[in-house]
């Protein structure tokens, strides 16, 4: 090769090393820019779930202690005890198809472990089609512990919330119960589902205006009475006077709500709002308190109850026929049939109806509850019933109805809806209806006092307690009118009568005489000790003061009152 | 100077890298404690729920009503039980014979210190001053709440001392009862009485020490206070200060100040006595 050639060649190849260095440099740059791709690419994703999906997770995840909350809102009485709450409980499930181990066996361990299953419908469960089977609800942790350790994956485990009613029977009327779902069927939890299911005000329990003390002591001594006449069932009701909060209301025989399926039926039933009844005597009250506030009666205004008044096909007779002439006074403390009706034939049925319509006793009565009966009002106001209605015949409300009506006639003459709501001291009950003056009131209470003092009520005095009331026997209408033998006896009243505080009304379903009672199946007898005893028991509980010295003024009313009549 | 400037670089780099990790390490870790202990704290209040309702079971009225009938038998006050004004109160404090003006607290039913403590009533609570429970035997009811009026209503019915009838011979005297704890497992009941004679000066008493209230009973006479020995024999006990003897001995026939607890009464004491010593 010539030199010239020589050196062309060395030039090419020179370029041609240029060119390969060329390569290789772009080619070592893609490299690293790749590689400071993937880096980055880590690092973004690195960054990405260090910083960005962890405030996210951190916000999105469910916050630990809200599990807590109950998935229903408690219920307290008025001083705070517990009246329902809802409780964890864990449920057993069992997804047949995840099963791996030998399924006879299985079912039969899960029995040896929840001995109140059949191994046959745990085995049916076991053997089942479906995806998911429960066999068991409210186990105990002991339990759960046990299942848990047979290790078996196709068993599983679920949270359930459980009411509890940890009073039992106390109150249940009031209270009601909630099905499987957690759904109020009856009572408070059936008025307020709304306010005691998920929501804003969950973790508000709701505050009844019953208090336990007084709730027991009237269902126990409801009971006792019950147990001492064979009565067939009771109803009651403590009320304050001027919030129309009730303290106590009860039903008796009760329901437990925490297993309201293994109580009768009957038991689901509140006499109390639900039972209408014609009231009897109590209704006395209404009519002299009526004719008080219209002028139409005075205390010394007298009566002829020497006969039995026959109105059509009815004859009002009283329970004692030996009176003869009566003052308006005495006709409420004897109780006379005859003379309350004359007193409503004065009036007039205008009036009367007028009355009954302003106490709410011509419509359901007013209370949270749903169970809240129609009472029976004759479809004709007319001149016989008007008469009977005015001792409480002819007419059939809830013992609501009437503790309402009382409340009205002692508290000063206003009226106010029963509530089961706790008012809070302080605040302004619920605006009133003016129905009578404070002046019929007063001689109301006097009136009231007067019976428990002198007339059918003596068994009710409890002493110090200044009690004042009505009694009222009904007979109740069975097949071919009125059944002598099955009575519904009532003491309705209030205390202290100086400045009453508390309505209490007791009620007993066919009780029947005692040799105590000498026979007699009257409310003086089976009624009125129930009203002493539960207000010597919730007396000093509400801070109403026994005091023997301290009494309802009855000079007034003497003057009006005969001695012995015979 | 570049060569140097690259290795302090990189050992910078290194060391933040192994700061950084072990912050986050540690951020993580205490992140892990918050969320044990919220679980725990979970937890534990669905434990508290449980007790609660637990606790409201064990206490619902059905339940104490049930215990009481049995046990204590205690009754609603009625209403002579009261005192009707400060005068009265002054007037029974005064009184000698009636329960001592020092401050009290003997609990009826006093026992030891056991995991399983029975409840206590205080059956006299007598305060000189203040608003307190007086709550005492007398002679037709187990136990009585007696109201007393405040410091200043006392003190205004002090200032014109008045005559202090004091409460007849025949009033309900106050009796006290205090389980006794000094001979463990003796199952003793001493009951303690006012009895008509005057007492020695209240003052002279020993002060009750809240640790141990039954230790507290005064025994303003010898004779006044009696022991109830369980059905187990309890071994006598050598410093008791008292004549000690059963309970019905103590108590002649027809003795007023003593006869303040019914039949019903002590037989309850006793069953409650019997069922502490471990003997029913």
């Amino acid at each position: 090769m010539n030199p010239a050639a020589l050196r062309s060649l060395r030039i090419q190849l020179a370029g041609h090393r240029q060119q390969a260095l060329e390569r290789s440099r772009q080619r070592l740059v893609i490299g690293v820019l790749l590689f400071a791709a993937v880096t980055v690419l880590i690092g973004l994703r690195l960054m990405d779930l260090a910083v960005l999906k962890a405030i996210d997770r951190s916000t999105r995840q469910p916050d630990i202690l809200a599990s807590v909350r109950p998935p229903r809102a408690d219920i307290l009485d008025r001083n705070g005890e517990v009246l329902a709450t809802t409780l964890k409980v864990q449920a057993l499930a069992v997804r047949p198809q995840k099963v791996i181990g030998d399924k006879e066996q299985l079912a039969r361990r899960i029995v040896e472990v929840l001995p109140h299953l059949e191994l046959e419908f745990v085995r049916r469960q076991m053997h089942s089609n479906a995806k998911f089977r429960y066999i068991s609800r409210r186990l105990s942790p002991d339990q759960v512990n046990r299942i848990n350790a047979l290790g078996e994956p196709g068993l599983e485990f679920h949270d359930e919330a459980e009411r509890v009613y940890p009073n039992g029977t106390l109150a249940a009327h009031v209270l009601g119960y909630t099905n499987i779902d957690g759904r109020g069927m009856a009572g408070i939890e059936r008025a307020f589902d709304a306010r005691l299911s998920p929501g804003e005000q969950l973790n508000k329990p709701l505050k009844l205006s019953i208090d336990v003390r007084v709730q027991h002591a009237l269902e126990y001594e409801l009971n006792a009475a019950m147990e001492k006449f064979s009565a067939i069932g009771a109803a009651g009701l403590v009320m304050d006077v001027h919030s129309g909060e009730l303290l106590a209301m009860t039903s008796l025989p009760a329901f437990d709500p925490n297993a309201v399926s293994r109580s009768p039926s009957e038991t689901w039933f509140n006499r109390a709002t639900q039972g209408v009844y014609e009231q009897g005597s109590t209704f006395k009250i209404f009519t002299t308190a009526m004719g008080l506030e219209e002028g139409i009666v005075t205390l010394g205004k007298r009566y002829d109850v020497s006969q039995p008044i026959a109105v059509g096909r009815f004859r009002i007779r009283d329970y004692r026929s030996n009176y003869k002439n009566l003052s308006a006074a005495e006709v409420f403390m004897h109780s006379s049939n005859i003379g309350t009706a004359l007193m409503a034939v004065d009036m007039g049925p205008e009036v009367q109806q007028a009355y009954f319509r302003k106490l709410g006793l011509l419509e359901a009565a007013q209370i949270e509850l749903k169970e809240s009966s129609q009472p029976l009002v004759p479809s004709q106001w007319s001149k016989v019933s008007s008469m009977t209605m005015s001792y409480g015949h002819g007419i059939a409300v809830t013992s609501l109805h009437v503790a309402t009506g009382i409340a009205t006639v002692v508290n000063g003459g206003i009226w106010r809806p029963a509530t089961l709501m706790h008012v809070p001291a302080g605040t302004v009950a619920a605006t009133g209806e003016r129905i009578f003056s404070e002046q019929t009131s007063k001689t109301m209470r006097e009136l009231m006092r007067l019976v428990v003092v002198q007339g059918t009520g003596k068994k009710a005095d409890a002493p110090g307690f200044r009690i004042g009331g009505k009694t009222g026997t009904a007979e109740k209408p069975g097949v071919g009118g009125y059944q002598r033998k099955s009575l519904i006896t009532t003491f309705a009243g209030a205390f202290p009568m100086d400045d009453p505080r508390y309505v209490v009304i007791a009620t007993l379903d066919e009780p029947q005489g005692t040799k105590e009672t000498y026979g007699f199946a009257t409310a003086g007898w089976n009624a009125a000790p129930v009203m002493k005893a539960v207000v010597q028991r919730v007396g000093p509980i509400l801070g109403v003061e026994p005091n023997v010295n301290k009494d309802v003024d009855l000079r007034p009313m003497q003057q009006y009152i005969a001695g012995k009549q015979t | 100077m570049r060569y140097y400037t690259g290795i302090a670089m990189a050992l910078a780099t290194a060391v933040s890298a192994v700061v950084c990790f072990a912050v986050s390490l540690e951020v993580g870790g205490r992140r892990d404690e918050v969320i044990a202990l919220k679980r725990q704290i979970a937890s534990d209040m669905r434990e508290v729920r449980r007790l609660q309702a637990e606790w409201q079971i064990r206490v619902r009225p059905m339940q104490l009503q049930r215990m009481n009938d049995t046990y204590f038998g205690l009754t609603a006050p009625t209403a002579d039980r009261y005192f009707a004004s400060a005068e009265s109160y002054v007037a029974f404090a005064a009184d000698a014979n009636s329960v001592p003006q020092k401050a009290q607290v003997i609990p009826a039913i006093e026992q030891p210190a056991t995991p399983f403590e029975a409840p206590r009533t205080y059956l006299a609570k007598a305060t000189d001053t203040g608003d307190a429970q007086l709550v005492a035997l007398t002679s037709d009811g187990p136990a009585v709440a007696m109201r007393l009026p405040s410091a200043t209503q006392i003190a205004a019915a002090r200032k014109p001392r008045p005559q202090a009838p004091g409460f007849g011979a025949d009033a309900p005297k106050v009796h006290l009862a205090s389980w006794s704890d000094d001979t463990p497992g003796s199952g003793r009941i001493q009951l303690a009485a006012w009895t008509p004679e005057p007492s020695p000066a209240p003052a002279a008493k020993p002060k009750p020490k809240p640790a141990k209230p039954a230790e507290a009973v005064p025994a303003p006479r010898k004779e006044t206070e009696v022991a109830m020995r369980a059905p187990e024999p309890a071994p006598a006990r050598a410093s008791a200060p008292v004549v000690r003897e059963s309970y019905a001995a103590a108590i002649p026939a027809g003795a007023a100040p003593l006869s303040g607890l019914d039949s019903a009464t002590i037989a309850s004491i006793e069953r409650l006595a019997a069922i502490e010593a471990g003997t029913q």
